[in-house]
Parts: structure tokens; C-alpha cells; sequence
């Protein structure tokens, strides 16, 4: 309709037709690049100044002072760096592992329909739904010197394992890997159990027939039919491992002495609430480039699969 | 009247979709033009005609805090009606976060609240705060207090209003009911904390669950009482080493008491340790009077205190007190309101209205002010700080936050490895220096 509208003023008035579209392609050119200069200015524009930050010496108030690559050759000798730089790597196989193991597992056992399995579905599912802050506030109950664990401990006679669970170096980290692993297991589940419905019953049914097994199915079937979604699963992991912040913010602040830093806490104290932000961003840049870094071979490796596929 | 609102639908039609896609663009190139992160170019000397706003920038966010703060920009706008006064106010972690960017702000708030100290000298060098000798009065405030207000080339840039003190806060009831007294000396404090704990009680409580910075008062005041302010302000300016002997050495006092702090404090936060020591599970607790504000009404006046044992005589006694009080920055459009506002918190009255209204145990920084609310506890920190030889400000005061860490860091693994104090002393200053930049 529209495009005869305009033909036929075309044909009229042909010099009215030339200004018309530039007009209209104005208005598209102009959707696109306001959205674009805002992004530019929001989110790239403060990007690439943290980048050429991590380049300088500043406190945020004197001029800074260019110092080329120092602040990335110091990461190698601060000892609080490799701290976190090996407490995230930990973080990454534990949480990340056990989150997916664990998810998967809830989701075989959750999958086939029966009585109050909804019930326990969303149990698993609910500590997602608390914010983060809650949680912690949860947990850190949970961990106080005469808390529930060390009380069960107690209980049970096993008085010598009583710990300051998050005030104790040895036992920190771990100690935030539990919640954080209480609420991501729920969240993969879900997603694991989406998956799952994608599975065409026809072909456990053909299979079957055929006298396939149990394990069988699950290795042969089920597993390959699951492949778009742990595409998903893996790259939403690394990312929530990388960007985790706020239990261990909100529980133990990176510490005691530094035991439970991992990078994004380390990045926050020096350059956030500390003074020394060249330093502060050169550990952004690094976080960044380790999140993009481990997606980007992740997709690049899954597209080259599905190529050969 | 119809017309004037006939006249502004009229606007509001022509505001055009285009227009608005067209404005929004250019805010987007203008501000990436102009804005660049790390650009601290002073602010182009302010045209001309000067403003009569006055905006005070406040990180008090405690109810009766910003009543207090309001009441003083009150009675300020009734002596000078010239002046349309406005409160802001901000959280104070937020506050402290974004001050550097305030102060660097072209239109910067023209007022804000601070503490004296080395961030506030640092801010003075760079030039960003406003010189007030010309308000800040020449009698009311100590020597001390004087000095803390002054920058390096002598002139004054802080107006101090309110302080408080550190001290071992006890409950006087529960000291009658175990038959313990104040002590004086090291020694008597160490034979107190044996006495408590033979009682079944934990002598000292130090949550540091979220408070880890609490370690910094132990070793400030063991550092005054051993070594003496001078080497503390040295040592904390980065003229001396975390590595020093005389560091050593008050490691090593404080690992004389460190078995007689609570075993869970590692796992406590700072209002569970608060409650602990409210119930006299833990009998002695190194803080300032705002242990006293978060208790309850009954319990206030069973709260008192004793200045922290002496540890070598022959050392003049330093006390830590804190000074809180205003700044105005250097970019205000206008000054004259400033320097007039600054002038007025400086006054006996204002201090006393302050501290009416807001109700905080705190003193008053002029010695011509009274506390409007006067008790014991109040009185006693009055005294002895006034008796002290020297005057501290706190950890983080005399130095900043990085600093703070590194402390941190160093004195909570102490408390875990007493034996291993080299090594600690060791990556400490290595924590410092690096946190300095050098």
C-alpha cells in the first residue's frame, strides 16, 4: 500500500520522490546512530577510557601520569594479585564444575513427571529468585561462630571441626562457593529441564524398541539431543563465575587478608574505593580480557563443531 | 492566562519527533566531545555576576544527623537572607567515593562536609579547597585543633566543628559486679584481662567480621603509647618503614593481650560484637563513644570509659580525636557565601545547635561551646583529650584507605600468625609502599 502511494507520487513528481528518501533515510540513519552514540558514550567511550587509565599512574585527582605498561608488569610481582588471579581460576572449575554437575543432576531427577515434583522443583529453584545481598545475609547466619553448622557440629559430637568458617583463610573461599553453588545449581536446572523437553520421545521409544538401556539412551540420545543447550549453560557459567562480586563482597570483603579475594574484589578495593585507579583499571582490562577471552574460544570452538556437524 | 496555555501546548506540538532525535544526537557527539575521564583542568575563572546559592553537600544520612545539618543552614539563611541555602545529602561510603570528583566538578557543591586530616592537606595542595583564614576565628580553638585545620603553606582550609575520642569502653555495672577497676598502666590492663578471663569472661571484643579496620585502633594507640606521635605520623607519611623495630615492638605488646580477645571475633559483625559487649560477654571494648549511640536508653548511663593503659611512662601522651567539621571547595561560584557559612559553623552557637538537634555524642571543636547535652561520658572524653600532649586523628585520617588495607591485611593475619611477624612486617610495608605508588 504504501509503496504504491509512493510510486505513484514518484511518477508525478520526481524530485519530491529524491528528497522524500533521503528524508526517511535520514530518520533510519538517525535510529541507528543515536542508539549507537549513546552506547559510544555509555558504554564504550568509558571502556576505552579505562583502557588508556590502565596506561597511567592516578589518584583521581592530580593530573595522571602516563606510565605505559607498569601497572601489567607490576600484576606479576603483587602477591595479592596472583592470590586472586588462582582464587578465580578455583572459582571458575568449583563453582562453575559443581553448578553444571549439579544442575544436570537435578534436572535427570526432576524431569520425569510424579507426584510433587513441581514442589521440589521450585525449592531448588527459589534461592535464585533471593537477591544476592539476602543470601549472603542467609549465610552469614548460617557460618556465625555459634551458628547452624558449627551447632550440627556440635550436636554430632564433632566439636574439633568447629570453624569461624569465613574468618578462617583456609576455609573462606570454600565457604562462599556453598551459596553461590546453593543458587546457580537451581538456575542451571531450569535451563537443563528446557533442554530436556526438547528431547523428541519418539526416539527413546525407537530406541527402546531396539533394546537400547538405560545408560545407553541417556549417553546416545540424550546427551547429543542436549547440545544447543549446554552451548548456553557453559557460556552463562563462565560468565557468572567471572562477574562474581557480591557474595563475596557482602560476606567477607576478599578476606581475611586477602584468602577470599578474586579479581572483581581485588579490582573494587584498589580502584573503586581506593585511590589508585591506573592500577584499579589495568585489573579491569585484565577481567575483561579474561571473560571475552574464554567466551571467544568457547563460541569459536562450538562453531567450528557445528561446521564439521 | 488561557492564552499563555494555549501558547505552550503550541511548543510542545512542535517539539518535532525529528527535533528531538536531532537534540538527542547532539547531547550524545557534545558530551563525547567534551568529556574526557582522567581531564582535572580547573575550572575557567567563574564570570562575573556571582551566585547567592549556597549548596552543602553532607555525608551525615543519620536522621537526626541531617536534621542537625538542616537547622544550621536554617539559622544560617535567617542571618543571611542573601543567601538561598540547599542540603544535600549522601550516604557515606558514597560520600567519601565521590568527593574527588566533586571537588573537581566545574559547578561544584559550594559547602561539604569533611574531617581533618592527610586527605584533606592532599586536597589542599591540589588546590581545590577554598582559603578560609579569613573566617576561621582566632580564639575557641586549640593549638591542635588550629594546626589540623591548616594546610602546608599555613593557611586554613578546614573549620573543625565536632570531635570524639577513642577509649576502653567498659559498663560500670559489670565492673562492680566482677570487682575490677580502671586500670592505668600495661600491666594492670594485662592483670585485668587475666582476672576476666578467670571469671569466665572474654576480656576484650574486637568484631571484625565487617569491621576489620578496628585492628587500626590497637595499633595507632599501642604505637602512640610506645613509640610516640611523632614516629606514628612518620611511619604513616611513608618516612619510616612498616619493617622498623619500633614497629616490632608493638606487635609484640599486642601479642602480649591477643589471647584475650573474644576467639569468635573473626566471625562477628561489628553490631553482634556490639551486643555481645552490651551483654557483658566481652568486657572491654577499644572504640569511640558511637559504641554508646547504638545502645539502648537504659543502658547509656551505665556506659563509661578509661584512657588506654600507659605503656612507657616516658612517652607523652598522644590521644586519638577525631575532628569533624566543613570544607568548601575552591571552584565555588560563590565564595562569599561559602567563607560567610564557614564562618558561622565555626561559632559557639552553631556548634551547640548542631549537636542539640542532632543529638550524637560528640564535642564541640570550639572551646567556647558547650555540650548541649551534657553527661559523664561526654565530659570525661572532654577531659582527657584536653590533657593529652598530642592529638591524633585515626588511621585512615592521617593517612587514606589504601593505607587502611594494607593495615588491615597485615594485622588480621597477625592475630592468626603471631609467630610470624617478619614476614608480615615485611609484606606490609612491600603493601604500603606499593599502594603509594613507589
Amino acid at each position: 500500500m504504501a509503496s504504491v502511494a509512493k510510486s505513484h507520487r514518484a511518477a508525478a513528481t520526481p524530485y519530491r520522490r529524491t528528497w522524500h528518501g533521503s528524508r526517511d533515510a535520514l530518520v533510519l540513519l538517525a535510529f541507528v546512530l543515536v542508539p549507537f552514540a549513546l552506547e559510544m558514550f555509555w558504554t564504550f567511550w568509558p571502556a576505552l577510557n579505562s583502557l588508556y587509565i590502565s596506561l597511567t599512574r592516578w589518584d583521581g585527582i592530580s593530573p595522571p601520569e602516563f606510565i605505559g605498561l607498569d601497572n601489567y608488569l607490576q600484576m606479576w610481582s603483587d602477591s595479592t594479585f596472583l592470590l586472586a588471579l588462582r582464587n578465580t581460576v578455583l572459582w571458575l572449575v568449583l563453582f562453575g564444575g559443581l553448578s553444571v554437575l549439579g544442575g544436570f543432576g537435578l534436572a535427570l531427577l526432576l524431569d520425569k513427571p510424579r507426584r510433587g515434583v513441581g514442589v521440589y522443583r521450585a525449592i531448588f529453584f527459589l534461592p535464585v529468585v533471593f537477591s544476592m545481598v539476602v543470601t549472603a545475609l542467609v549465610w552469614r547466619m548460617i557460618y556465625q561462630p555459634d551458628g547452624v553448622v558449627n551447632g550440627l557440629l556440635s550436636a554430632v559430637g564433632l566439636d574439633d571441626l568447629t570453624k569461624i568458617w569465613l574468618g578462617d583463610p583456609d576455609t573462606a573461599l570454600y565457604a562462599l562457593i556453598v551459596p553461590a553453588l546453593w543458587r546457580q545449581m537451581g538456575y542451571i536446572m531450569v535451563l537443563f529441564l528446557a533442554g530436556l523437553k526438547t528431547v523428541d520421545p519418539l526416539l527413546h521409544e525407537a530406541a527402546r524398541t531396539d533394546g537400547a538401556g538405560t545408560f545407553q539412551r541417556f549417553r546416545h540420545i540424550t546427551l547429543p539431543q542436549l547440545r544447543p543447550i549446554t552451548t548456553i549453560v557453559l557460556a552463562v557459567t563462565v560468565i557468572d563465575a567471572l562477574r562474581s562480586f557480591d557474595i563475596v563482597w557482602a560476606l567477607t570483603k576478599g578476606g581475611p587478608y586477602h584468602s577470599s579475594e578474586l579479581l572483581s574484589t581485588y579490582q573494587f578495593s584498589t580502584g573503586v574505593l581506593g585511590s589508585q585507579l591506573g592500577y584499579g583499571s589495568a585489573l579491569a582490562v585484565v577481567i575483561f580480557i579474561l571473560a571475552v577471552g574464554t567466551i571467544i574460544v568457547y563460541v569459536l570452538r562450538n562453531l567450528g563443531e557445528e561446521e564439521t556437524a | 492566562m488561557s492564552q499563555r496555555h494555549e501558547s505552550r501546548r503550541d511548543v510542545n506540538r512542535h517539539v518535532s519527533r525529528r527535533g528531538f532525535l536531532a537534540g538527542f544526537g547532539a547531547l550524545g557527539i557534545a558530551s563525547t566531545l567534551g568529556a574526557c575521564a582522567t581531564s582535572t583542568s580547573p575550572r575557567p575563572a567563574a564570570g562575573g555576576a556571582s551566585s547567592t546559592g549556597l549548596v552543602l553537600k553532607s555525608r551525615e544520612s543519620s536522621d537526626n544527623a541531617r536534621k542537625g545539618m538542616q537547622a544550621l543552614l536554617d539559622e544560617f539563611a535567617k542571618r543571611h537572607p542573601q543567601y538561598t541555602t540547599t542540603l544535600n545529602t549522601m550516604e557515606a561510603a558514597a560520600f567519601q567515593q565521590q568527593i574527588r570528583a566533586d571537588l573537581t566538578l566545574s559547578t561544584p557543591p559550594d559547602v561539604l562536609t569533611w574531617f581533618a586530616g592527610e586527605i584533606a592537606s592532599d586536597f589542599a595542595q591540589q588546590g581545590l579547597l577554598l582559603d578560609v583564614t579569613s573566617v576561621f576565628p582566632a580564639q575557641g580553638y586549640s593549638e591542635q585543633f588550629a594546626k589540623l585545620s591548616t594546610d602546608a603553606t599555613g593557611k586554613k582550609i578546614f573549620i573543625p566543628t565536632v570531635y570524639y575520642w577513642w577509649g576502653v569502653f567498659y559498663r560500670k555495672s559489670f565492673f562492680d559486679k566482677w570487682g575490677v577497676a580502671e586500670p592505668k598502666t600495661w600491666d594492670e590492663f594485662i592483670a585485668l584481662c587475666k582476672t576476666l578471663q578467670g571469671k569466665g569472661v572474654s576480656p576484650l571484643a574486637l568484631p571484625l567480621a565487617d569491621a576489620a579496620w578496628l585492628t587500626a585502633s590497637w595499633f595507632d594507640y599501642l604505637n602512640l603509647r610506645i613509640n610516640g606521635a611523632d614516629f606514628h605520623r612518620a611511619l604513616l607519611a611513608g618516612q619510616e618503614a612498616y619493617t622498623d623495630a619500633r614497629v616490632t615492638k608493638v606487635l609484640d605488646t599486642w601479642k602480649e593481650v591477643l589471647p584475650y580477645f573474644d576467639p569468635d571475633s573473626k566471625g562477628l559483625a561489628s553490631t553482634e560484637g556490639y551486643a555481645k559487649w552490651q551483654q557483658g560477654k566481652d568486657a572491654m571494648f577499644l572504640c569511640g563513644p558511637f559504641l554508646a549511640d547504638a545502645m539502648p536508653a537504659d543502658v547509656k548511663d551505665d556506659i563509661s570509659f578509661f584512657q588506654f593503659p600507659i605503656v612507657d611512662p616516658a612517652v607523652p601522651v598522644a590521644e586519638e580525636a577525631p575532628l569533624d567539621g566543613f570544607i568548601a571547595s575552591a571552584h565555588t561560584a560563590n565564595p562569599e557565601g561559602a567563607k560567610a557559612f564557614l564562618g558561622f559553623v565555626a561559632t559557639p552557637e552553631a556548634q551547640e545547635l548542631y549537636l542539640k538537634i542532632s543529638g550524637n555524642a560528640l564535642l564541640p571543636a570550639n572551646s567556647g561551646a558547650k555540650s548541649p547535652i551534657s553527661t559523664p561520658l561526654l565530659e570525661k572524653g572532654r577531659a582527657m583529650v584536653a590533657g593529652a600532649a598530642d592529638v591524633t586523628q585515626f588511621f585512615n585520617r592521617d593517612t587514606n584507605d589504601d593505607q587502611l588495607n594494607a593495615l588491615t591485611t597485615a594485622l588480621v593475619r597477625f592475630i592468626d600468625e603471631p609467630d610470624n611477624g617478619a614476614e608480615i612486617q615485611k609484606q606490609w610495608q612491600s603493601d604500603s609502599a606499593k599502594a603509594r605508588g613507589n
